[in-house]
């Protein structure tokens, strides 16, 4: 901080140093004219930039997290520009006499332009209010409840299509594809913002990552087997108890996809509904099966969701094809991590839960102390 | 920590550091020259002969050689041409640790007497005492100060920050030369450039008390207690599930179930020995182990700083190891980054198993993460931490089947095992009814947030450490569902008892109590040196 301050006099006074010979002021006057004609351009370049950039740093379907964190920053430093451009446009405007200070916070009283200098003023009001509560969001977010700085915030898809009214209108006049290209812009805000609203319907519900895995902690058999398969009880052992099919490898025993094998043929007739509409090989889309699914049984989403109606242990997941490892490995030794599944593919046949080493893994090995001298 | 009680004071065999402390609640001038008669003066040659003689070792927990070490200072004083100092190292991060304390509070010239002997003997031109303690420590000693004339002229005090870290004797030394109490990036030898630049005997209180002892009983007389490798006694903090928690001087060599007995303790699962950065001993080995390097040597710990504490029945030992993980991950200084990662790592994981979401994958990180973060860092905070954490994954092995089959052991956690005090300490939390899961929280701290299957966040539960204070600022403000929160909320764990070596109530044969007094306010703040005469 006191390094920054320091910085600041010193560029001061050699502003002031250089400001005070003539070639000085020539380069401030020239400066003043460049501002006076430009800040405005920049506000709203820099203004339309933060919009663009803070409804994409909102969006779930393509942007990772890490990348929302660094759009969220831009979105900051952007605005920034954009306010500190607008502080300029304001003081140059003024000091130019081209408007009274009053129209810098109150708008529709110049008696020249009234309208379109309104609308500036307008936009420049609530951009500020933004600003200013964005800087604050962290004392919203502990105190109200989150629509009201939603609210606030979504003020800038009002200010800023102002501003823009007010940058083509309310000065000299620009040239056609600039007209066209703000156009442009504000369409393509709209259909993001639309998108956005749209897809965020569906967000409550695709929060999770894998949906598979998740219905399968949601439903309390599948969920145990897991465990149960997690916790070092081989499938084989499960299976036969509950008196079941003991499967090895059930996708390749119980999916010949394609061949139009009822599901429930392989099935125990108590482990849930039978559903003989449904055939592996036919061609259903999540339409068909709203269509057939009066009770909502069979999700819209999950095609893989009807397996589960037969499958009462779990067995078949079919949109994780890491799941049913779980079965076969209880000591977790080929983990779901395993981007490119080499070890999976190779070495989960050769996995035997009942093999001898599976026994050695039951009790841990005791402590090895026995350098300990006096012991006995 | 004002309202640390003075620790009660026991002894096994014959009194030494202990003397007098069961006649008196804290000892004064002429008391302390009626049990131990007048302070002495030596040469540097006859003093390092004597601790040579009887290889008396530090007792900060690193064990070096004190004559080595003052052999090291007065050759570099020697060559430079300068005089050097005296640093007494009474700061005491460990929180299970309250010997020093207890030397400072109740017998503090046995650790002045020890340090004014050896700056005599190494003509050192000023002694400087590093002490943390919310000032009740500082104010002990600037009191007893004022009655010994000599003491008064090279005496400084440094009060440090109450951190685990801070006792290292490269922060310690940083502290004193008005830098932060943080451990050096490269390891420097404070007897080539310690305090102010100048050849530094660094020691700890408790190692001054001995010398002092040394002294007055000559080596003959020093080595008549305790083993022929190891002659002396030493001083043993007991808390945890002890019923008497104390702090015990005990010849070296007594059986460490001798010591459990008297403090009521019964190592039920596991006793923990050396503190955090120490061993976890199983219950059958921890009854047996002779209390010296030695024994715990053989039985694969260490003594470190004496701290022995027993983890009785009725409390989940994995859930109080998380706790502790926790807490050192918190500790951390942040400065290192296998460290800074490493250790909330670990803590994830343990407390995965702990709460049992974690399971085999959870062990295995555990074990892995505590083994990578070994001697990859400034200080030994990375490896004490990885001793502590692998030890108890070793000792506790039922209850970690029970965790690992049954997701828990039945036990709650108690919060047996002390810890400063924590509850004022920021906390990052999340309104559960507006997450919606966007993950942005993990991508800013990874370090306090991970992601669960579903997307949602997994918090440690620890107080963020100041080092990511900004960080965790940052996600706040960055949640787009405005949910996270930084917060002073306790932990949602189990009830805080710090339960340091702290005397229970009612009379005891060797016990005395001095009740807590309301104390001023700190008068004294971190690296401002005050000298006696000049106190408030």
């Amino acid at each position: 901080m006191p390094v920054a301050f320091l910085l600041f006099m010193v560029v001061a006074i050699v502003v002031a140093a250089v400001g005070s010979t003539r070639v000085g002021r020539v380069i401030g006057t020239a400066a003043g004219h460049f501002l006076l004609y430009y800040a405005g351009v920049f506000t709203l370049i820099s203004l339309t930039a933060a919009v663009g950039i803070g409804l994409v740093a909102t969006d779930r379907i393509i942007m990772s997290p890490d990348s929302r964190v660094t759009a969220q920053a831009v979105h900051r430093a952007v605005s920034f520009g954009a306010v500190s451009f607008l502080a300029i446009h304001i003081t140059t405007e003024i000091l130019a006499r081209r408007s009274h200070a009053v129209d810098a916070v109150l708008p529709f009283l110049d008696h020249k332009r009234t309208f379109y200098l309104g609308l500036g003023t307008l936009a420049s009001d609530v951009l500020v209010f933004i600003a200013v509560t964005g800087i604050l969001r962290r004392r919203f977010a502990e105190t109200s409840p989150p629509w009201v700085w939603r609210l606030i915030h979504a003020m800038a898809y009002v200010a800023w299509p102002m501003g823009i009214w007010h940058g083509l209108l309310s000065g000299r006049h620009s040239k056609p594809y600039v007209d066209w290209s703000y156009g442009a812009l504000v369409a393509a805000v709209g259909v993001a913002l639309l998108v956005r609203f749209v897809a965020k319907d569906r967000s409550g519900q695709t929060a999770g990552q894998p949906v598979p895995e998740r219905l399968a902690s949601a439903w309390p058999p599948a969920a145990g087997a897991a465990a149960l398969g997690q916790a070092g009880f081989g499938t084989g052992h499960l299976a036969i108890s509950s008196g079941a099919v003991p499967v090895g490898r059930p996708q390749q025993l119980a999916l010949p996809a394609g061949t139009g094998t009822q599901v429930t043929a392989n099935l125990p007739a108590d482990g849930g509904q039978v559903v003989d509409r449904v055939q592996f090989g036919h061609d259903e889309t999540a339409a068909d099966f709203a269509y057939d699914d009066s009770r909502g049984q069979y999700r819209q989403d999950d095609p893989s969701e009807y397996i589960r109606q037969d499958d009462p242990r779990g067995h078949f997941h079919q949109d994780d094809p890491r799941e049913y490892f779980h079965q076969d490995d209880p000591r977790g030794q080929y983990r779901q991590d395993d981007p490119r599944e080499r070890f999976r593919q190779d070495e989960a046949p050769a996995f035997d839960n009942d093999s001898a080493d599976y026994e050695e893994t039951g009790p841990l090995p005791a402590v090895p102390y026995s350098r300990y001298g006096t012991r006995s | 920590m004002n309202d640390l009680p003075v620790p009660e004071a026991m002894r096994i065999g014959r009194a030494r550091l202990t003397a007098g402390l069961d006649r008196y609640a804290s000892i004064d001038l002429p008391t302390h020259q009626e049990i131990f008669g007048p302070m002495r003066r030596m040469t540097a040659r006859q003093l390092v002969e004597m601790a040579e003689s009887v290889d008396l070792r530090g007792r900060g927990g690193a064990a070096f050689p004190v004559g080595r070490k003052m052999r090291a200072v007065m050759q570099t004083a020697a060559s430079r041409k300068l005089r050097p100092v005296v640093l007494v190292n009474g700061t005491e991060g460990e929180p299970g640790s309250a010997k020093d304390k207890m030397l400072l509070l109740r017998s503090p010239y046995l650790v002045l007497g020890g340090a004014l002997l050896t700056a005599r003997a190494l003509s050192a031109r000023e002694i400087v005492i590093g002490v943390t303690g919310g000032g009740r420590v500082a104010k002990s000693i600037v009191a007893a100060a004022k009655a010994e004339p000599d003491l008064r002229k090279i005496l400084r005090i440094v009060e440090v920050p109450d951190r685990f870290v801070s006792g290292e004797g490269g922060a310690l030394v940083n502290a004193v030369n008005g830098k932060v109490a943080l451990p050096p990036g490269r390891k420097r030898r404070a007897s080539d450039m310690g305090v102010d630049q100048l050849p530094t005997y660094l020691s700890n209180a408790e190692t001054f008390a001995q010398l002092a002892v040394l002294a007055m009983l000559g080596t003959e007389g020093y080595a008549s207690d305790g083993t022929a490798e190891e002659p002396g006694t030493m001083l043993l903090t007991v808390g945890g599930s002890a019923g008497r928690p104390a702090v015990v001087e005990v010849p070296i060599g007594v059986p460490l179930g001798n010591v459990l007995d008297i403090c009521e303790a019964t190592a039920h699962k596991g006793v923990l020995v050396g503190g955090y950065h120490g061993m976890w001993l199983p219950a059958e080995i921890a009854d047996e182990v002779p209390v010296s390097r030695a024994g715990l040597d053989a039985a694969g710990g260490a003594l470190g700083a004496g701290v022995v504490l027993p983890l009785g029945a009725g409390t989940c030992p994995l859930g109080e190891v998380a706790r502790i993980v926790r807490y050192l991950a918190k500790e951390s200084s942040g400065q290192c980054g296998p460290c800074k990662l490493g250790l909330p790592g670990i803590a994830r994981s343990m407390s995965a198993l702990a709460d049992g979401s974690g399971g085999m994958d959870a062990l295995d990180a555990a074990r892995r993460a505590a083994s990578v973060v070994r001697g990859r860092g400034a200080c030994a905070h990375p490896d004490g931490t990885s001793r502590f954490v692998l030890s108890a994954l070793d000792v506790f092995t039922d209850d970690l089947a029970a965790h690992l089959f049954r997701g828990s052991c039945g036990q709650p956690v108690r919060g047996i095992l002390p810890l400063s005090p924590e509850d004022d300490e920021a906390r990052l939390q999340v309104d559960w009814t507006r997450c919606q899961g966007h993950g942005l929280c993990r991508s800013v701290v990874p370090e306090l947030v991970q992601l669960d299957n579903q997307g949602y966040p997994v918090f440690l539960d620890m107080p963020v450490p100041f080092w990511l204070e900004k960080e965790a600022q940052q996600a706040v403000a960055m949640c787009p569902a405005l949910a996270l929160r930084l917060s002073a909320v306790p932990s949602t764990e189990a009830p805080k008892s710090p339960r340091t070596a702290v005397p229970s109530a009612g009379p005891r044969t060797l016990q005395l109590v001095i009740p807590p007094r309301e104390l001023p306010p700190r008068f004294l703040t971190a690296s401002s040196g005050l000298r006696p005469g000049e106190g408030p």
